[in-house]
């Protein structure tokens, strides 16, 4: 029995290899020389499409955003370089990589207050602040900053995102290096409403046994995450990194 | 006005695109409390689905005639007020048979409200789900919707000004999405054609110049298409001479910050300088990369946590490294954070000068809950 499937499946191979080997016998060149001509006529019809469309990627944050899923799902990236088409012709480069500045600048200047996690929302309040009043410089989305984010990663500074868990709940932004575990990121999630917590209440929620809840609440001490509210009745740990964030989702300015 | 809440699967249909989402929502009757509470609201261009452990609920964009906020009081949080109008055509299976209101309300108990509203208000604007009728029986709803704001005298001056706004806006954004989607059909041709090209190149069935090599790779650049032959950007022009350009701007900058910059804080410094044309992250690695090789005063170092940073090429470790552990010796013992506040560097970075001064045996470490120290190696 082994056999026969040995033998029909390198026969299948053979069939498969034959089949791709006649499909691709054009040359490369060839390819190319479409590839050209098609380019070209794509940088034209680009560039009226700029003339007429430019403001709105600039201005409109669903049409910026539906451009960027279309890209996406057609496998360009307007963001991969300055020099690129998209870029040029559209200026969504100077857009995101402005708001890349921007995240960097507002994470550098609250990182020693929350150790470097801030919340998304927060985040986008502080850099829309900083972006200015006009109308324009505020229209800046979570999906803008998500993406521009993603940018940032390439330089290996340590700019992570921690979803909260199921997809429901607040999206923290850690801006300085230090590999939070599945114990931190649970711990983290587990706060949506709250920025504090107390051992007893890990152990209820979780059944972690004291080792392990040490483990975890030392090591986001040492990393600048947490904070130790030691008033008398409990020892609380907070995140002023959450702390503000709470501010900021009650409509608070920060 | 809760009868035109219809069950859904919650499934996005072709054409409709998701906005935002938002936890913590409760659905109303008018003012009046219903079943469905606390649960994850989502607006997309066509709708707005709402959904909890029990339930999918949506309710069609194009019976919204209008929607404003209601702010928080003593006795609830801030909500969000559809007013709908009533349909003629048949009514879909959902949770209310019948209601008294011709609101509902979407009470926001965990925030969210403000950015909310701002984007239903630019959906109803658009109106999108005109310029793509999703398929379903929502088709119908849109009919009886112009009939019926003839009946509704106090809102339809605010109607009015809508609409008019909308046939200003129409016109363009159903032109830019249609533009928008001609553009994706000949940028998806192309993704295939390389993909075949770069196929053909990896299999070594490559008949290809050199120089048609290179034009290629010019192609997937400018079209931002990710491929592995992009990756050995050898001799890349625009990355050599960007690589030139960033040497001179940082080699000042250097000066200042000690030597050792992370590629954040250059990148952020050099977009700051430029102030338009600015370069992507993408731009500063592949530029990066060259340095070395191009005998520039700077140069990309890989720290060993893996982190990058830019340094002088003419920095002297070892010096640097003894400078360090002087400082260490005089101030007894030296954290991170006091070397980063000293001397002007980045706590990633001190941290890791620590540690590599560790390594050369010129300091030990105390791991302690206060914080990791470093002492002067005494043995």
């Amino acid at each position: 029995m082994r056999r026969g499937v040995g033998i029909s499946g390198i026969n299948q191979q053979l069939l498969e290899k034959a089949k791709f080997n006649e499909k691709g016998s054009e040359l490369a060149r060839d390819h190319l020389d479409k590839l050209a001509k098609q380019f070209e006529t794509f940088r034209d019809n680009l560039e009226s499409f700029a003339e007429k469309h430019k403001n709105e990627i600039k201005k409109d944050i669903a049409f910026r955003r539906q451009f960027q899923e279309m890209c996406a799902t057609v496998g360009v990236d307007p963001l991969a370089s300055s020099k690129g088409f998209w870029s040029q012709a559209l200026g969504v480069g100077d857009f995101y990589y402005e708001l890349t500045v921007q995240i960097v600048e507002v994470c550098v200047a609250t990182s020693s207050q929350n150790g470097g996690l801030i919340s998304l929302d927060e985040l986008l309040l502080r850099v829309r602040k900083a972006r200015g009043k006009s109308r324009s410089a505020q229209d800046v989305s979570h999906d803008d900053i998500l993406r521009a984010i993603k940018k940032l990663r390439i330089l290996g500074d340590g700019f992570t995102v921690i979803e909260p868990a199921n997809n429901q709940g607040r999206i923290l932004i850690q801006s300085i290096p230090g590999e939070l575990s599945m114990d931190h990121t649970a711990i983290l999630n587990s706060l949506q409403t709250r920025s504090s917590f107390t051992v007893e209440q890990l152990r209820e929620q979780f059944k972690w046994s004291d080792e392990r809840i040490k483990t975890a609440i030392d090591f986001m001490i040492k990393e600048g995450l947490l904070w130790i509210d030691n008033n008398g009745r409990n020892i609380e740990y907070y995140f002023p990194g959450l702390f503000t964030a709470q501010r900021v989702t009650a409509g608070e300015s920060v | 006005m809760a009868d035109r809440l219809a069950w859904t699967d919650g499934q996005l249909h072709v054409g409709e695109v998701m906005i935002t989402s938002q936890n913590g929502v409760s659905i109303n009757d008018g003012s009046e409390k219903t079943d469905y509470q606390k649960g994850l609201i989502t607006l997309t261009s066509h709708r707005i689905l709402w959904q909890d452990k029990s339930a999918q609920i949506e309710l069609p964009l194009s019976v919204v005639i209008f929607s404003e906020k209601k702010d928080a009081s003593l006795t609830s949080k801030a909500r969000l007020i559809c007013t709908l109008s009533r349909g003629q055509e048949p009514k879909r299976p959902g949770p209310f048979a019948s209601s008294r209101h011709d609101e509902i309300q979407f009470e926001f108990r965990e925030g969210g409200c403000n950015d909310f509203l701002r984007l239903i208000q630019e959906e109803l604007v658009k109106k999108r789900w005109l310029l793509q009728p999703v398929k379903s029986t929502t088709t119908t709803t849109m009919s009886s919707t112009t009939s019926d704001r003839s009946h509704r005298t106090g809102i339809s001056g605010i109607e009015n000004h809508l609409q008019h706004q909308l046939n200003v806006q129409h016109q363009s954004i159903s032109g830019a999405f249609q533009d928008l989607n001609k553009l994706m059909q000949q940028a998806k041709e192309m993704v295939n054609i390389s993909k075949t090209i770069a196929t053909k190149i990896q299999e070594k069935r490559n008949d290809l110049t050199s120089d048609e090599t290179i034009r290629f790779r010019s192609y997937l650049l400018s079209l931002g298409i990710d491929n592995p032959v992009t990756k050995e950007s050898a001799g890349n022009q625009y990355h050599t001479s960007l690589a030139k350009e960033l040497s001179s701007v940082l080699e000042k900058a250097l000066k200042d910050t000690n030597g050792i910059m992370t590629l954040s804080d250059a990148y952020c410094r050099i977009n700051r300088a430029r102030g338009y044309e600015l370069i992507s992250p993408e731009d500063l690695l592949n530029a990066a990369v060259h340095m070395e090789e191009l005998n520039l005063p700077v140069r990309l170092r890989v720290l060993s946590s893996g982190t990058k940073s830019f340094e002088l090429t003419n920095r002297n470790e070892k010096k640097d490294l003894q400078e360090i552990a002087n400082l260490a010796e005089s101030s007894i013992s030296m954290s991170a954070d006091q070397l980063a506040n000293l001397i002007g560097i980045p706590v990633i970075v001190a941290r890791e000068r620590l540690i590599a001064a560790e390594t050369y045996g010129l300091l030990c470490r105390d791991d302690s809950i206060e914080g990791l120290r470093f002492y002067p190696n005494q043995f």
